[in-house]
C-alpha cells in the first residue's frame, strides 16, 4: 500500500501543537518545577524557600528507610507483574481451547478490570479484615497464626499484591486472548504432527510468539504497580503498619503532603522519575534484542 | 470432550469463583446491618438492609453530585484524548515534516 503524503509548511505543526502544549504544561513544566523544588527546603514557618543544593538527596541516600521502601516497591511490582502475567497467560490459554461456554467464561473473567484500584482495595479489605474478614476466620481453623495486618507487615503486603493482581487480571487476560488468537493455527498443527505435546507446543511456539504481548504487558504492569497502586494503598493501609506497604510513590506523597517536606518529597519524585526513565530505556533496549515482533 | 476439557472447565470455573467472590462478598455486606457485618462467623448470605444502606450512602456522601462530577470529568477527558490524539496521529501519518519521527512520544 502506498502512503499518501501531503506537503504543507505549517499545517502538521498546527495539528500536533495541542499534544505538544499538553505535554509541556502537564509534564515538562511540573517535572522541571519538582527538579527545582528538590534543591530547596521550606523554612520552619513555610514563608520562604531555602536553597540547600543536594541536601535533600544526601538525606534520602543516607536514610535506610528509603532503601527499605525502594526494596518494597521493587519486590511488590515484580510479584504483581510476574504472578499476574503468569495467571493471566494460564487462563488465557485455557480460554482459547476449544471448549463449550467460551464466550461466557471470557466475559466473567474480564469484569474486575472495571473496578477502581481504591475500590478494589476496600473490597479486599473486607475479605482480609483481622476481626471480621472471611479469610482470617477460615484460616483460624487451620492455623493459630494471627493474620492481623496491624501486627504482621507481610499480611497487608499480601493483601495489596492480591488486590492489585485481581484488579489488573482482566486487562492482562484481554491482551493475552488477543495475542493467542493471532498465532497461526497452522504452525501449532505442524508441531502437533511432529509429535509435540501441548506443553511442548506452548513453550516452543506459543510463548515465543507471544513475547511482544508479554513485553508490553510487563512494562504496563510494572508502571501500574509502581504508580497506580497509590489509591489502593491509600485506601487500605496508608503505607502501614510501620512502613510495610509504603512503596516509593506513597512515601513521596506522604513526606510531601502529610509531612509538608515539599523539597524532600520533590527529591524523591526526581529519583522516581530517573528510575522510570532508566527502566523504560532498559526494557526497550532489551526488547529490541530478545523480543520477536 | 476428554479429560483435559474437564480440567480446563474446572480451572476456569474455579478462577471465576475466586475472581467473583470479593465482589459477591462486597454486595452481601452492603445488604447487612453493622452488627451482621462485624459478626463471626461472617455471614455470606444477603440480608434485609439493602434499601436502607443504599439510601443512607446516597444521602450521606451526596452520591448524585459525585456521579455527575465523575461523568463530566470522564466524558471531557475521553473527548479531549480522542480529539488531540486523532489530530497528532493524522499529522504524523499523512505529513512529511522534520519533527515527525521524534514527536511520537
Amino acid at each position: 500500500m502506498r502512503r499518501v503524503v501531503f506537503r504543507n509548511p505549517w499545517l502538521p505543526y498546527a495539528l500536533v501543537a495541542p499534544q505538544i502544549a499538553i505535554t509541556i504544561v502537564f509534564f515538562l513544566w511540573p517535572a522541571f518545577d519538582s527538579l527545582r523544588l528538590s534543591l530547596y527546603r521550606a523554612s520552619p514557618f513555610g514563608d520562604r524557600l531555602i536553597f540547600i543544593g543536594g541536601g535533600n538527596f544526601a538525606r534520602l541516600l543516607g536514610d535506610p528507610a528509603y532503601f527499605r521502601s525502594a526494596a518494597t516497591s521493587l519486590g511488590f511490582s515484580l510479584v504483581v507483574t510476574v504472578a499476574g502475567l503468569a495467571v493471566a497467560l494460564l487462563l488465557a490459554s485455557l480460554a482459547t481451547a476449544k471448549i463449550r461456554g467460551l464466550a461466557l467464561y471470557r466475559t466473567l473473567l474480564l469484569w474486575p478490570y472495571g473496578i477502581a484500584p481504591a475500590v478494589a482495595g476496600v473490597i479486599w479489605l473486607f475479605v482480609f479484615h483481622p476481626s471480621f474478614g472471611v479469610l482470617p476466620y477460615l484460616l483460624s481453623f487451620v492455623t493459630g497464626y494471627q493474620f492481623n495486618w496491624f501486627l504482621k507487615g507481610w499480611v497487608p503486603l499480601a493483601l495489596i499484591v492480591i488486590a492489585a493482581i485481581w484488579k489488573q487480571f482482566g486487562y492482562n487476560l484481554a491482551f493475552y486472548l488477543a495475542g493467542l488468537q493471532a498465532i497461526p493455527g497452522s504452525v501449532l498443527e505442524a508441531a502437533s504432527v511432529d509429535g509435540a505435546d501441548s506443553i511442548r507446543r506452548f513453550f516452543a511456539i506459543t510463548f515465543p510468539l507471544l513475547s511482544p504481548v508479554t513485553f508490553f504487558l510487563f512494562t504496563l504492569n510494572m508502571t501500574f504497580a509502581f504508580f497506580e497502586t497509590f489509591g489502593l494503598i491509600h485506601a487500605v493501609t496508608q503505607g502501614g503498619p510501620g512502613d510495610a506497604t509504603s512503596i516509593l510513590v506513597y512515601r513521596a506523597w506522604k513526606d510531601g503532603f502529610d509531612g509538608l517536606q515539599l523539597g524532600y518529597s520533590a527529591a524523591q519524585s526526581v529519583i522516581l522519575m530517573l528510575l522510570v526513565i532508566a527502566l523504560t530505556a532498559a526494557q526497550f533496549r532489551y526488547a529490541e534484542k530478545k523480543v520477536t515482533y | 470432550m476428554g479429560r483435559s476439557g474437564a480440567l480446563a472447565h474446572g480451572i476456569l470455573v474455579a478462577s471465576i469463583v475466586v475472581l467473583a467472590f470479593p465482589l459477591y462478598y462486597a454486595f452481601v455486606i452492603s445488604t447487612q446491618s453493622l452488627d451482621e457485618v462485624t459478626s463471626l462467623p461472617p455471614k455470606l448470605a444477603p440480608s434485609t438492609h439493602l434499601a436502607q444502606n443504599y439510601a443512607d450512602a446516597w444521602a450521606r456522601v451526596g452520591m448524585g453530585r459525585l456521579l455527575l462530577n465523575s461523568t463530566i470529568v470522564a466524558l471531557a477527558v475521553a473527548l479531549k484524548k480522542i480529539v488531540i490524539s486523532l489530530l497528532s496521529a493524522f499529522a504524523i501519518v499523512y505529513f512529511d515534516f522534520r519533527a515527525s519521527s521524534s514527536s511520537s512520544g
